[in-house]
């Protein structure tokens, strides 16, 4: 998996929790579409959307790596980099 | 010190000391309320929700399987408030078993989340109330369908802004009372389950959250509700809480609102069957 890859992915999945209507690119901040409130406990777009990419990056090959804490403030680019 | 400056204190030092992490994971409320008993308190809300790996800068569990995973974090939540106004306390270590499809984006193996999914949370935890006259341990496991992607064109829009979900809950009721405190209104434990014994019930969860309806003068409109019902299957017994709000988003990013709330019921762990009413303001953080 490549950057381009897995930017793809992310925006893959931002897409489908996207309720809002926000355009979805490469500059598209987490926070504008993902939400702690909008399930039950953990069971929330910010959870799955963390697990279900942390689940693509080890069953496409690559290391589990830490995520940055700020993560949910910055866009697609920013995460993609610091993951891969 | 006066309990309700020892409240206010708590809720300042803990929405300092979160404010400051940078994932924003913290939501805090401060409003005032008309109680059960009939009298102005104050009452706060805080809700945080933090990944294992960004509290301890060490990866959190994940499992991955074919067509699963599971991964586990800690969740804290608190309802409390002055005089009699509704308390319930929940700390737990939550985890989330997902079943999936799976799909291919860019020659990329991902989940399909524009698929049903099934999320099965697992939590272990308290409950309790702001006397800490008891302590519940409380082992959950949870059923809850994802049926909210946009892009899911089978379920209706008007439907993708509810929530449900069906938990089984066992554990036991400690009793650590003693103060002797006579609780009065909202604060009475009228729960049948008795302490120093097993708990064992079901709880079904039903919420709805419609969003911003419509703009008055640039400030989004929305109605929040949320019902949760309990069988207590070792005392046959129902329990339940209703909550209702009308929101008005103060930002354009929704991430400061005001809300008009009723509530009937307190839940976990009281299940005092009052109900109270007032104002507040949500900030998240």
């Amino acid at each position: 998996m490549n950057l381009v890859q897995l930017k793809e992915v992310m925006k893959y999945h931002l897409r489908n929790f996207n309720d809002e209507g926000e355009v979805i690119n490469d500059q598209t901040v987490h926070n504008k579409i993902l939400s702690t409130t909008d399930g039950f406990g953990n069971a929330n777009s910010k959870y799955v959307y963390r697990a279900v990419i942390r689940w693509t990056m080890k069953k496409n090959g690559h290391q589990d790596k830490v995520w940055p804490a700020d993560w949910f403030d910055k866009d697609v680019s920013y995460l993609a980099s610091k993951i891969l | 010190m006066n309990k309700k400056f020892l409240y206010i204190l708590i809720a300042g030092l803990l929405a300092m000391q979160f404010s400051y992490s940078q994932e924003k994971p913290l939501e805090v409320s401060l409003g005032s309320i008309n109680t059960e008993s009939k009298r102005n308190a104050i009452d706060f809300g805080i809700r945080y929700a933090k990944t294992l790996d960004s509290l301890f800068k060490k990866q959190d569990i994940l499992l991955s399987g074919k067509n699963s995973l599971f991964q586990a974090s800690p969740e804290f939540i608190v309802q409390s408030g002055t005089n009699d106004a509704f308390s319930s306390i929940d700390v737990k270590l939550s985890g989330l078993f997902m079943l999936f499809k799976t799909t291919t984006i860019d020659n990329q193996l991902t989940p399909c989340t524009d698929c049903f999914m099934d999320l099965l949370p697992i939590s272990v935890g308290i409950e309790t109330n702001n006397t800490f006259s008891t302590i519940n341990g409380i082992i959950e496991f949870g059923y809850v369908p994802w049926y909210q992607s946009p892009m899911m064109k089978k379920v209706p829009s008007w439907m993708k802004n509810t929530k449900i979900g069906v938990f089984l809950q066992a554990g036991y009721k400690f009793n650590i009372d003693t103060t002797n405190i006579i609780p009065v209104g909202g604060q009475i434990d009228e729960s049948k389950e008795a302490v120093d014994d097993r708990i064992f019930r079901v709880k079904g969860s039903f919420a709805i959250d419609t969003k911003s309806l419509f703009e008055i003068n640039g400030v989004g409109v929305g109605l929040v509700g949320s019902a949760d019902g309990w069988y207590d299957f070792l005392n046959s017994e129902v329990y339940y809480t209703i909550k209702g709000a009308a929101r008005f988003f103060l930002t354009q990013n929704k991430d400061k609102y005001f809300d008009l709330k009723y509530q009937k019921g307190s839940g976990a762990p009281n299940f005092n069957q009052g109900d109270q009413f007032g104002i507040g303001l949500t900030m998240t953080f």
